[in-house]
């Protein structure tokens, strides 16, 4: 009882005159938002209509987000494009050959019989199966793939310039601008292999990729020979 | 795909190649280009860029 009487007692001191003037006080209304005078600049802000103010630029630039037109990989039509793959380029195990200038016929020539020549080895070396070589391929890093290829291209000068020197000993005359060019050939490819294995780590199964094409290939250079 | 006894025929032609009397002319050139571009191992020969997979990968 005692607790009600106070509760009713508290509750009519709050609500006195008083009471309430002082609160309205403490919380006066917002004054009313004039454009004018409380926000001048008003530029690019909802409802301007004025004409544009030169605002003062900073020297930074700022890197805009690429668009088609600037953007540089192949987009999903990616053999429209500048930057596409030269497919007439021979390459082997993906790799680009060092190749002479396309006036040297003779020189271009032999580099595309080679690269067809290693890739046909890295096919039987891979079941017979040009899908299961590509996949074995693309299982290995560029770097190694790099040093195959070149190594592979390597072995393949070497033998047609072995075997030039051996029609050569036979007392067959031969054109020498073709031994030329083979030694030619055979010394950039050296270069590039050396160049390409250079500090070059080749993972087990690329050394089994190579080890196995090169076996293949002996083999059949050497029943080719015997065919003679 | 697969290819069967192109070893032999690849090394034949590798050895002939070599022991060619002439130099090479545009007319061999275009016709080894032609071999290739026809040949199964085209896709090995020139899958792509030195960096990237084939798309099938």
């Amino acid at each position: 009882m005692r607790f009600a009487a106070l509760v009713v007692l508290l509750c009519a001191c709050s609500s006195s005159p008083e009471r309430r003037e002082y609160r309205q006080s403490a919380f006066p209304s917002a004054p009313a938002f004039n454009p004018v005078t409380d926000s001048p600049i008003t530029t690019g802000q909802p409802g301007y209509v004025g004409s544009p103010e030169r605002l003062p630029r900073g020297t930074d630039r700022r890197r805009l987000p690429e668009t088609p037109n600037t953007r540089k990989e192949p987009g999903l039509w990616a053999s429209g494009g500048p930057d596409v793959v030269d497919m007439t380029e021979p390459r082997l195990l993906g790799v680009l050959l060092p190749l002479p200038d396309e006036s040297d016929t003779d020189d271009r020539a032999t580099a595309l019989r080679c690269a067809a020549g290693m890739s046909t080895m890295v096919t039987v070396a891979s079941g017979r199966s040009v899908d299961a070589a590509i996949s074995r391929a693309a299982g290995l890093s560029a770097v190694e793939r790099s040093c195959i290829a070149a190594s592979l291209y390597l072995a393949c000068l070497q033998t047609m310039r072995d075997h030039y020197d051996a029609e050569l000993q036979k007392g067959d005359l031969y054109n020498p601008e073709t031994l030329a060019g083979l030694k030619r050939l055979t010394e950039t490819a050296k270069r590039f292999r050396d160049t390409s294995c250079h500090h070059a780590p080749v993972s087990p199964d690329g050394d089994l990729l190579r080890r196995q094409t090169l076996e293949i290939w002996h083999r059949e250079i050497k029943a080719v020979s015997n065919e003679r | 795909m697969s290819v069967n006894g192109m070893e032999r025929d690849a090394a034949r032609d590798v050895l002939k190649w070599a022991a060619r009397r002439k130099s090479a002319s545009l007319e061999d050139l275009r016709r080894i280009g032609e071999e290739i571009a026809n040949s199964p191992l085209r896709a090995l020969i020139v899958y792509g860029r030195e960096d990237r997979p084939p798309c099938n990968q």
